[in-house]
C-alpha cells in the first residue's frame, strides 16, 4: 500500500491525464487500440452569448444557447453505449438528453433519445447519429452529432474534444488524530478473488477515474481529537466544516472523506455518509476503522488483507453515497432519476457484501472494484443537479443545476441595493446595482456591457414561491466591446428586478432573494443571495392601484425610461403621480412621464395599410422639468435611495443634458447642481459616494454652463 | 436454552410503529422508526428466541401489516426485516452490519 501523500503528488501533477492514457492503452477491456484512437469523453462547444442561436421551435423567453456539452461513452472503460449531452441557455435555461447507441459503422452510431430534462418543448428531436472524427491529437477530435425527429428540422452540431472524463470531482480525505487514511489497496493480496482480476495497486482515485470522473484531491489533514473518541454525525459534519479546504454552502464537485475510529452508534456502523442535513448534501462521509469492517470473519485465509480490502471497499461505497447512488437492494425505493431496477446480487461497491447468496466470500470471489453499470450510467449521463454533491437531496433523483464557478475565482460580483435595510415600499421598484471587481492580481478581460440586464441571469425567488428567472424587456445584439478591468478595479451596472417579459415577480408584499450571475467567457461570477423585503399596502386605495400598475405596459414604461406610445401605461403613471405623491412610486413614474419629453420623440406609426411613417414629438422642456425636477432636485436624497445611485446620477446627468440641448439651461444647472449635492452628501453604512463619480458630474456642469455670449466688435467710426 | 439473534429493521419505514413478536409473546415495540436510507438502518437490537426453529411475526399498526416468517436461529442467526410495496419481507445475510 502507498501512503496516502505519495499518491497525492502524483494525482497533483500534470501527469493525471498521461497516467490515464497510459492505463487505457495497457487496459485488456479497452479495445485493443492505442489510447488516442478512444474516442469516449466529454466534447463541447461554447456560443458566444451575444449571438442568439435557436435550437429548435423554442417558447418564447428561452433563451439563447451559451453552451453545449455531449458525454460520448462508447468505449474505454465500462462503456455504456450511451451518449448524453446538455443544452445551456444561461444559469436555468437547460436541457438534459440522453441516447442509447449502436454501432452502425466504424465510426458511426446511432439510437433514440429515451430521456429528457429540463426545457423539453425546445428540444424536439428524438434520435440521434453520432459520428466521431478521430485524430492522434485529442485537441482534434471532433464529434459530429445529427439531432432529427418527426416534425423537427434537422440539427448538426460538431462538438470538439475536451477531455477524456465525464465529469471532475475533487476529493479530500482526512482522518482522526491516530487513524491513516489508506486510500490503496494491493488487489491480489487477499486470496479471494477473481481469477481474471488484474493484480495491481488500486486507488481510490482510480476507482474514481474508472467511473468517468477525473479526480483532483488536496493534501488531508488531521482532524485533533482525544483518544478513545466517537463520533456523532452532527460532531462530524461540524468536523467537515472546519476540517475541509472546500467547504462551502453550495454544490460543487468536491467532496470530503473522513477516517475515523468510531461512531458513537458502536460497531456495529462502518461508515456513513453521514450530511443530509442542511440545503446542501452529500458533501461528507466517513468510515469507522475500528468498527465491524476491522473484523474478518473466523478462519480468512487473510484477515489482514480482508481488512485492507474492506476498508477500501467501505470508503469508496460512501463516496458512492455522495455521488447520489442508493444501495444496490434500493434501487425502486425513494426517487428514482429514471425508473430502476433492484440489483441485490449485483458486485458492486453498493452492495453489501455479507448480503448476496453465498456471503462475502461469493461477493468478493466476483468482484471487479466497479460500480454496476446502471450506476456509471447515472455517474455518467444523469443532469447534473442529480449527481453532484450538494446540489438535489441525498436519495432525491437517487442513482440515476451548474454554474461554471472555478476553484479559485479572480472576479467577484457583488449585488446590493445602496440603501441601509433591504426594504421596499408597496409599489416602490426594486433597481439592484451590481459591481464586478477583479480581486486578483491579474487584468482581466471583460465585455464592457457585461452588467446590462440582457448579459446577466437574475434569478428571483419570493419566500415559499418557486424561482423565477428575469427576462429583461430589452435585448440587444451589439458588437462587443472588451476592456480589460484591473487588479483592484470594478464595473458597475444596474438592473430593474421587479419586472420584465415574465411579468412583475418582485411585487407582492413579502420576503425575496435575488441572485446574480454574470458571464464572462466560459466562466460564471454569481453573487451572494441578496434578501429584500417589499412592505404591505398602507391603503386600499394603493391595493386598487397595485392591479392597475402590476401588468405590462407600466413595467415597460418604468424599464425603459418613459414612451409616447403606451397610452393606457402613461395614464396609469399619471393615476399614481396625483393619487400617491409622497410614496415612492410617484417618483419612478414622474421619471417614466417625464423623460420622453426631454428629447424629439419619434413614434412610428402605421400611415395607411401598406406604409408606415414617423411622427416626431418636438422635446416639451417645460414639461419634462415640470414632471422631473421634483424628482431629482426636491426628492434628490429620497430619489438617490429608491432609484440607486448609478440610476440617478444617470437620469440627473442624461436629464441636464438634454435640457440644456433644448435650450433650458437654467434647468440644466439645477438639475446638475442637486445631483452634485445629493451624492455628495450620501452615505451608505458610513460608505460616501466614490469622489471621481462627483468629480465627472462637476466637469459635466462645466460642460453646461451656459458660454458667456460675445460682446459685439465696435463699428470703426469712418 | 433461550439464544441470542442479531436482528435488523433496515428499508421502508417511516415514523412506524413496529411490534415484534417471537412464537406469539412480544419481543420488541418501537414507535417512530424511520429509516436512516443511506445505512439501510431503522433500528437493530439482540433478540432472545427460542434454542430451535420459531415464528417470528412482524406488525407495522401504522401500515396495517403483518407477516410471519419461519426462522431457525441456528441455521439464521442474523435477520432483518424491511418494508417494500406494502410487505414486510425478511433477509438473512451473513452479518448484520451497516454503512
Amino acid at each position: 500500500m502507498q501512503p496516502y501523500d505519495e499518491e497525492l503528488e502524483l494525482l497533483d501533477s500534470d501527469d493525471v491525464e498521461d497516467e490515464a492514457d497510459a492505463e487505457a492503452a495497457s487496459d485488456p477491456e479497452a479495445s485493443g487500440s492505442p489510447s488516442h484512437s478512444l474516442k469516449s469523453g466529454l466534447y463541447a462547444r461554447s456560443i458566444p452569448h451575444k449571438i442568439p442561436i435557436p435550437f429548435g421551435p423554442a417558447p418564447p423567453g428561452i433563451r439563447p444557447i451559451r453552451k453545449e456539452e455531449v458525454r460520448f461513452d462508447v468505449d474505454g472503460r465500462y462503456p455504456q453505449m450511451t451518449v448524453s449531452g446538455t443544452i445551456s441557455g444561461f444559469l436555468v435555461a437547460r436541457v438534459h438528453w440522453i441516447a442509447e447507441l449502436t454501432k452502425i459503422g466504424s465510426n458511426k452510431w446511432q439510437g433514440a433519445i429515451w430521456y429528457k430534462d429540463g426545457a423539453v418543448a425546445s428540444f424536439p428531436y428524438t434520435d440521434v447519429e453520432v459520428t466521431a472524427i478521430g485524430s492522434p491529437f485529442p485537441a482534434g477530435r471532433r464529434l459530429k452529432i445529427k439531432f432529427t425527429g418527426v416534425g423537427a428540422a434537422k440539427r448538426t452540431v460538431v462538438y470538439k474534444f475536451r477531455s477524456k472524463y465525464f465529469r471532475t470531482v475533487n476529493l479530500e480525505f482526512d482522518f482522526q488524530a491516530g487513524e491513516i487514511a489508506d486510500t490503496a489497496i494491493n488487489t491480489c493480496a487477499h486470496p479471494v478473488r477473481p481469477a481474471s482480476l488484474p493484480c495491481e495497486t488500486l486507488t481510490i482515485p482510480k476507482v474514481i477515474r474508472r467511473a468517468g470522473c477525473q479526480v483532483t484531491a488536496n493534501a488531508g489533514s488531521p482532524v485533533p481529537s482525544p483518544p478513545g473518541t466517537t463520533w456523532s454525525d452532527m460532531e462530524m459534519h461540524d468536523a467537515m466544516q472546519i476540517h475541509w479546504s472546500r467547504f462551502a454552502n453550495t454544490a460543487q464537485w468536491a467532496m470530503w472523506v473522513f477516517y475515523a475510529s468510531l461512531h458513537e452508534a458502536g460497531t456495529g456502523l462502518g461508515g456513513i455518509m453521514f450530511d443530509d442535513i442542511g440545503p446542501n448534501h452529500r458533501q461528507g462521509t466517513a468510515l469507522f476503522v475500528d468498527s465491524f469492517i476491522a473484523q474478518p470473519p473466523p478462519g480468512d485465509p487473510n484477515p489482514a488483507a480482508w481488512i485492507d480490502r474492506m476498508r477500501f471497499w467501505t470508503a469508496i461505497h460512501e463516496m458512492g453515497h455522495s455521488f447520489n447512488l442508493a444501495h444496490s437492494w434500493q434501487k425502486t425505493l425513494g426517487t428514482s432519476w429514471v425508473p430502476l431496477a433492484d440489483e441485490p446480487e449485483a458486485r458492486s461497491f453498493m452492495n453489501y457484501p455479507f448480503n448476496v447468496i453465498g456471503g462475502q466470500a461469493a461477493f468478493f470471489s466476483d468482484f471487479e472494484f466497479r460500480f454496476s453499470d446502471q450506476e456509471l450510467l447515472f455517474v455518467r449521463h444523469a443532469p447534473e443537479r442529480f449527481v453532484q454533491m450538494g446540489n438535489a437531496a441525498w436519495f432525491d433523483h437517487h442513482g440515476f443545476e451548474e454554474a461554471a464557478v472555478p476553484a479559485e475565482p479572480t472576479l467577484q460580483l457583488e449585488l446590493r441595493v445602496n440603501r441601509e435595510r433591504a426594504r421596499y415600499e408597496f409599489m416602490e421598484p426594486v433597481w439592484l446595482e451590481l459591481k464586478l471587481k477583479n480581486v486578483g492580481d491579474q487584468p482581466r478581460l471583460v465585455d464592457t456591457d457585461v452588467l446590462d440586464a440582457d448579459s446577466l441571469t437574475v434569478i428571483l425567488k419570493g419566500q415559499g414561491k418557486d424561482a423565477r428567472q428575469l427576462v429583461p424587456f430589452r435585448q440587444k445584439c451589439t458588437q462587443p466591446v472588451t476592456k480589460a478591468l484591473m487588479p483592484g478595479e470594478s464595473l458597475y451596472g444596474t438592473v430593474l428586478a421587479s419586472a420584465g417579459l415574465n411579468g412583475w415577480d418582485v411585487a407582492e408584499p413579502g420576503s425575496y432573494t435575488i441572485q446574480a450571475a454574470a458571464h464572462v467567457g466560459d466562466e460564471d461570477v454569481v453573487s451572494l443571495p441578496l434578501d429584500l423585503r417589499i412592505a404591505p399596502p398602507i391603503s386600499r386605495d394603493e391595493e386598487y392601484a397595485a392591479g392597475d400598475l402590476f401588468v405590462q405596459g407600466p413595467a415597460r414604461a418604468l424599464a425603459l425610461g418613459g414612451t409616447r406610445f403606451l397610452d393606457d401605461a402613461n395614464d396609469v403613471l399619471q393615476e399614481i403621480v396625483e393619487r400617491f405623491p409622497e410614496r415612492r412610486i410617484s417618483l419612478h413614474a414622474r421619471v417614466a412621464l417625464g423623460n420622453p419629453h426631454t428629447i424629439d420623440y419619434k413614434i412610428v406609426r402605421p400611415k395607411d395599410d401598406e406604409e408606415l411613417e414617423i411622427d416626431v414629438a418636438k422635446a416639451d422642456p417645460g414639461e419634462a422639468t415640470a414632471l422631473i425636477e421634483p424628482v431629482l432636485v426636491d426628492e434628490a436624497e429620497t430619489a438617490l435611495e429608491s432609484l440607486g445611485h448609478i440610476r440617478y446620477r444617470t437620469i440627473a446627468e442624461r436629464t441636464a443634458k438634454r435640457l440644456a440641448a433644448a435650450g433650458a439651461d437654467a434647468a440644466a444647472t439645477k438639475t446638475i447642481d442637486s445631483a452634485i449635492d445629493a451624492l455628495a452628501a450620501r452615505e451608505v453604512g458610513g460608505r460616501p459616494i466614490k469622489p471621481e463619480v462627483i468629480e465627472d458630474l462637476k466637469e459635466t456642469r462645466k460642460e453646461l454652463a451656459p458660454k458667456p455670449k460675445a460682446k459685439p466688435r465696435a463699428k470703426a467710426k469712418a | 436454552m433461550p439464544m441470542l439473534i442479531h436482528l435488523a429493521l433496515q428499508d421502508g419505514f417511516e415514523d412506524d410503529e413496529i411490534v415484534l413478536r417471537v412464537d406469539g409473546s412480544e419481543a420488541y415495540r418501537g414507535e417512530g422508526i424511520t429509516t436512516r436510507t443511506q445505512i439501510s438502518h431503522a433500528a437493530d437490537m439482540q433478540l432472545e428466541v427460542p434454542d430451535r426453529p420459531f415464528i417470528l411475526e412482524a406488525e407495522v399498526p401504522t401500515r396495517g401489516v403483518r407477516e410471519a416468517f419461519d426462522i431457525d436461529p441456528r441455521a439464521h442467526p442474523n435477520v432483518t426485516v424491511s418494508l417494500r410495496d406494502g410487505q414486510l419481507v425478511a433477509g438473512f445475510p451473513e452479518r448484520i452490519g451497516f454503512v
